[in-house]
């Protein structure tokens, strides 16, 4: 079957009257790819660190701090960015370096009167097909929690494609809390007392994400990088109301 | 008197809790957006943290632009050698991603 990457209606609109503006936009992509398609949950503008009408990058932890925020079986799917002076876009050398930078990834180019999409894997370039659609039901997001722990998945995810995924997916997520928690050991006793981190959930679009945090002023930087200054609808729920 | 000869003994005691770090540490190093791609570094806790991540993100495929991330927050490893990394950071483990820059 041929591949092709979703897109809601409303991400995309959004991002094309974002590109309309004279100066470079970037957004990194965040979704699921799930059987032969990529399905695209949201999308993040960058925190530039550098905007012009010719070059665009981001702040440089964003991408970082993107990754270990999203719920599994989410992730980080490509970027897109816009060309403001094309009418017909087309990948410049930088673009092409950095997409091979991904192992696997989506990428998309909003020129003045037209889109490119392609699929980068292993260093290979190739067209993909787009589809701009509401999500359709067994495209929506579903949690399923284990414990403290939580997975998002496609609602249409059949058993055995559930019972594939979710221990992998499941123990990426313990590693990633055990690597932040803060391990106690009582050589007396000979037990291990551990302290999960910290977090908040925060949903925006359609995506999961769960947000590690410190303290207040670390949290309050993080939801900047990530989600900058605009107001967003959060369905929050923090650790700490466990406790 | 006693009183100060026990408050001296807690003191030691809080020394010794301190640990001292091995002249030579292997650290950690994976890829962000591909955790299962880790590589292993031994090196002298004197060496300075870019050498050690030069090498770390050529072995990776990285190349451009690198952001460090260790134990969940930002590495500022500018000006610093491996052992001020682990002792400011308590970790040995590190994620690195690219900085997209496009045009």
């Amino acid at each position: 079957m041929k591949e092709s990457v979703v897109f809601p209606r409303n991400i995309f609109k959004y991002i094309w009257e974002r590109s309309r503006e004279s100066a470079e936009v970037g957004f990194f992509l965040i979704g699921i790819s799930w059987r032969n398609k990529y399905i695209v949950y949201d999308a993040l503008e960058f925190q530039y660190a550098y905007r012009s009408s010719t070059f665009v990058s981001h702040e440089p932890h964003m991408k970082n701090l993107i990754i270990q925020c999203l719920i599994p079986m989410q992730k980080l799917l490509g970027n897109a960015h816009s060309h403001p002076f094309s009418e017909i876009p087309s990948p410049s050398g930088i673009d092409l370096a950095t997409w091979r930078g991904y192992e696997e990834g989506i990428f998309l180019i909003f020129g003045k009167n037209d889109i490119i999409c392609v699929k980068v894997a292993h260093g290979e370039i190739e067209p993909i097909d787009i589809e701009i659609r509401s999500l359709l039901p067994e495209e929506t997001p579903r949690h399923i929690a284990i414990g403290r722990w939580k997975i998002v998945f496609p609602a249409g995810m059949n058993h055995s494609e559930l019972m594939l995924y979710i221990p992998p997916e499941l123990s990426k997520l313990v590693v990633r809390e055990i690597e932040l928690a803060k391990i106690a050991i009582n050589p007396t006793k000979r037990v291990l007392r551990i302290s999960w981190p910290n977090y908040v959930e925060v949903t925006h679009n359609y995506a999961s994400y769960r947000i590690y945090f410190k303290g207040k002023s670390d949290l309050h930087e993080k939801l900047k990088t990530l989600f900058g200054c605009e107001h967003f609808k959060t369905a929050y729920r923090s650790s700490l109301n466990d406790n | 008197m006693h009183e100060k000869v026990r408050e001296k003994a807690i003191v030691i005691e809080g020394e010794k809790a301190k640990p001292s770090l091995p002249k030579i540490v292997t650290l950690y190093f994976s890829r962000a957006d591909n955790p299962s791609k880790q590589i292993e570094i031994k090196t002298s806790i004197f060496e300075i943290f870019e050498n050690v991540l030069r090498k770390a993100a050529k072995q990776l495929n990285l190349s451009g632009e690198i952001s460090v991330t260790g134990g969940g927050f930002p590495i500022d490893w500018r000006n610093k050698s491996v052992g001020d990394i682990i002792k400011e950071y308590s970790t040995v483990s590190f994620e690195l991603a690219s900085v997209d820059m496009l045009g």
